[in-house]
């Protein structure tokens, strides 16, 4: 725990260059620090709270059914409403983890009910009452784990939506470009949005998490759909893929001319070779966005040094590879000639990278 | 970002603070461009020669089979005892080599097709690899035999012995990874072994599930009589792993066990009162229970952190 003393040390340091009208409420960061701390919670705390959150839906829902609450819809409307609205009440009202979990709880549990009591025949209904319930929440609750919950819910409900009345993937991939066009401005626009200090910056981290997640989920989704329906005539996804892999790589290009950018020392010519290399590497992956997908998150990640989506590109790269080479329709040894060549290309990069470095150092 | 919430900072000055504190510099870059090439070169590399063995294994000679096997099992453990490289690396070449242990009795067993049972292939495994794990002292190797010794107690029990239901089968592992557990504790407590965290946690993990199952089935099955070795060897573990934890500042420990314990009165309700009702009564009282360990916890953590 950082203490008082400490706390106020560093925000003398990172005061030290602002303006003369710089002006800030000490007591109250001094407050939501220890706020911090008294509701620090470490992964078994998470993980604790995670499975006791599953673990009660599942028996709430296994006794509504039981005790046959689930058969007239008024009393789930009733019950669901009551559910949704004391979960909301109670995160509004207190600010701790353990209120948290037991709400997250009740708020699923109701907002299913109700959806569930409303409509259950029409699909299109139910999902367009999750949307507006989510969104409803968003505007009320800004919390951690409850708005991530609505993003995430509010994205898919749109991603559901369009899915269930077209078969085709090329909206899904918009829906995707969007997704990505969103992540790449939540993190190169950080210091204009916390600036704002409006509904967006309070929603600035879990906004990330579920536009980092989401993107990459809503990828694994078109290129698994798309290799599952290859081999029939009615498959239009190739497009999706195309579409998608265009610009994931035109988003790969710019977080390489934006790093290039930190090194003031790269000559004309390497700043064309390297250009180049990518554009290849990027062509030849063009059947699987997923792959340009992962590292289009890794760069960024690790550009604005956000190391959950960092971790998360790191686990997409590893799966969309596999599945690449699990797909590609070669012998197993022609495929083994190209895992060894590519590798070889790496290590030959990495070999000039580091044989310069070496003789620079020597000079 | 918590300062910036509460103070009129500028955009440009949350800019700069960002660029010289957070993000990325071109010496990070350049420590990521080694790495990223680096393990994606090997991995290709490696998967390709894996994938050209693969292509070929069918029509490669028994000989040649089992001699690139040993060959590269030789030469883990030369370089092991050969190479003047730091302790760690010679202990996981050490681990890989007891990995090929076991695709070596695979690859034997393939080519001969011994009709031995898979039994038969996990204890020759584990019997091989015990002198290394006795000597290397390297946890990974650790978890190894403690993995392939459970597996091969119970496919004893499933195709020699079938002496063992799951109540007898869960207690006799209980007591087995209890007990090394427990050993390995005591090492440490003298400063003659350094356990690493995830060790621990994974281990303590692994005997709080099997006595969590055993004694569930001990619930459902209604054989508290068979079940009492289980009850009592799980009550001590339980008391001593909270003494553990307390003494230790280990939140996972505690964290775990409530976990467990829940799980255990839960059955209990649902085995009593075997009806509607039971799934209520156990919906409110898995979400009060979690409840009030983790703030159990949290206010254990607080008093840990200022010391007290």
């Amino acid at each position: 725990m950082e203490n008082k003393q400490a706390i106020r040390d560093k925000i003398e340091r990172l005061s030290k260059d602002s303006d003369p009208a710089f002006q800030i409420n000490t007591d109250n960061v001094l407050a939501e620090y220890a706020h911090l701390d008294k509701n620090r919670s470490n992964i078994t705390i998470k993980i604790l709270s995670i499975l006791g959150v599953i673990s009660s839906v599942l028996c709430f829902l296994a006794a509504l059914f039981s005790l046959h609450l689930l058969d007239d819809k008024l009393n789930v409307v009733i019950c669901g409403s009551i559910l949704l609205i004391l979960s909301l009440w109670c995160v509004k009202k207190y600010n701790s983890i353990i209120i948290d979990t037991a709400s997250i709880t009740c708020y699923v549990v109701g907002g299913w009910m109700l959806i569930y009591g409303l409509d259950h025949d029409d699909i299109n209904n139910m999902l367009i009452a999750c949307l507006m319930i989510n969104l409803c929440t968003l505007a009320i609750v800004q919390r951690y784990l409850m708005s991530l919950l609505n993003i995430l819910l509010i994205i898919y409900s749109c991603i559901a939506l369009t899915n269930h009345n077209s078969d085709n993937l090329i909206f899904i991939a918009l829906i995707n470009m969007v997704l990505i066009a969103a992540l790449i401005y939540i993190l190169t626009q950080e210091a204009p949005i916390l600036s704002k200090r409006n509904l967006i910056s309070r929603l600035y981290q879990p906004i990330r998490v579920a536009l980092a997640l989401s993107t990459i989920a809503t990828t694994a989704f078109i290129v698994l759909s798309h290799f599952e329906t290859e081999a029939s005539p009615f498959n239009t996804s190739a497009i999706a893929l195309y579409a998608l892999s265009i610009i994931y790589s035109f988003a790969t290009l710019f977080i390489v001319h934006k790093i290039i950018a930190k090194f003031d020392t790269v000559k004309s010519n390497t700043q064309i070779l390297i250009y180049i290399f990518v554009t290849f590497i990027l062509a030849s992956t063009i059947i699987n966005p997923g792959i340009s997908g992962a590292i289009v998150l890794i760069l960024f990640c690790f550009y604005y040094q956000y190391k959950f989506g960092l971790y998360l590109g790191i686990i997409a790269l590893l799966f969309f590879l596999s599945h690449f080479y699990y797909n590609l329709n070669f012998s197993l040894l022609t495929k083994s000639i190209f895992l060894m060549l590519s590798g070889l290309v790496f290590l030959v990069i990495y070999y000039i990278i580091n044989s310069k470095k070496v003789k620079n150092e020597n000079i | 970002m918590i300062t910036s919430k509460h103070s009129n900072r500028s955009k440009k000055q949350i800019e700069s603070l960002l660029e010289k504190y957070i993000y990325a510099k071109p010496k990070d870059w350049k420590k990521f461009l080694d790495l990223f090439l680096l393990t994606l070169g090997l991995g290709f590399v490696v998967s390709g020669i894996v994938f050209f063995f693969a292509f070929n294994w069918a029509e490669l000679n028994k000989f040649i089979k089992i001699g690139i096997i040993l060959l590269l099992l030789a030469a883990s453990i030369i370089c092991a005892i050969q190479l003047r490289i730091k302790e760690i690396y010679k202990k996981m070449l050490i681990t890989a080599a007891a990995m090929l242990v076991g695709v070596l009795f695979a690859v034997f067993g393939q080519i001969y097709q011994t009709g031995a049972n898979a039994y038969d292939f996990f204890l020759a495994w584990t019997l091989f690899i015990t002198l290394w794990v006795i000597i290397t002292h390297f946890y990974p190797i650790w978890l190894l035999f403690i993995v392939l010794t459970n597996v091969t107690i119970v496919l004893f029990n499933e195709q020699v012995s079938n002496n063992f239901d799951t109540i007898s089968l869960t207690t006799l592992l209980f007591f087995i990874d209890g007990l090394a557990l427990i050993a390995l504790l005591t090492l440490n407590k003298y400063d003659k072994a350094d356990i690493p965290l995830w060790f621990r946690n994974t281990l303590a993990l692994a005997v709080t599930t099997i006595a969590t199952v055993g004694i569930c089935f001990v619930i459902f099955d209604s054989k508290l009589q068979q079940g009492t070795l289980l009850i009592c060897g799980t009550i001590a573990f339980y008391l001593y792993s909270i003494r553990y934890a307390l003494s230790n500042k280990s939140t996972f420990f505690i964290g775990s066990i409530a976990f467990s314990l829940l799980i255990m009165i839960n059955c209990i309700i649902l085995e009593i009162y075997n009806d509607d009702i039971a799934f209520l009564i156990i919906s409110i009282l898995f979400i009060m229970g979690v409840t009030a360990v983790i703030k159990f916890l949290l206010n254990l953590q607080l008093k840990w952190t200022n010391g007290k």
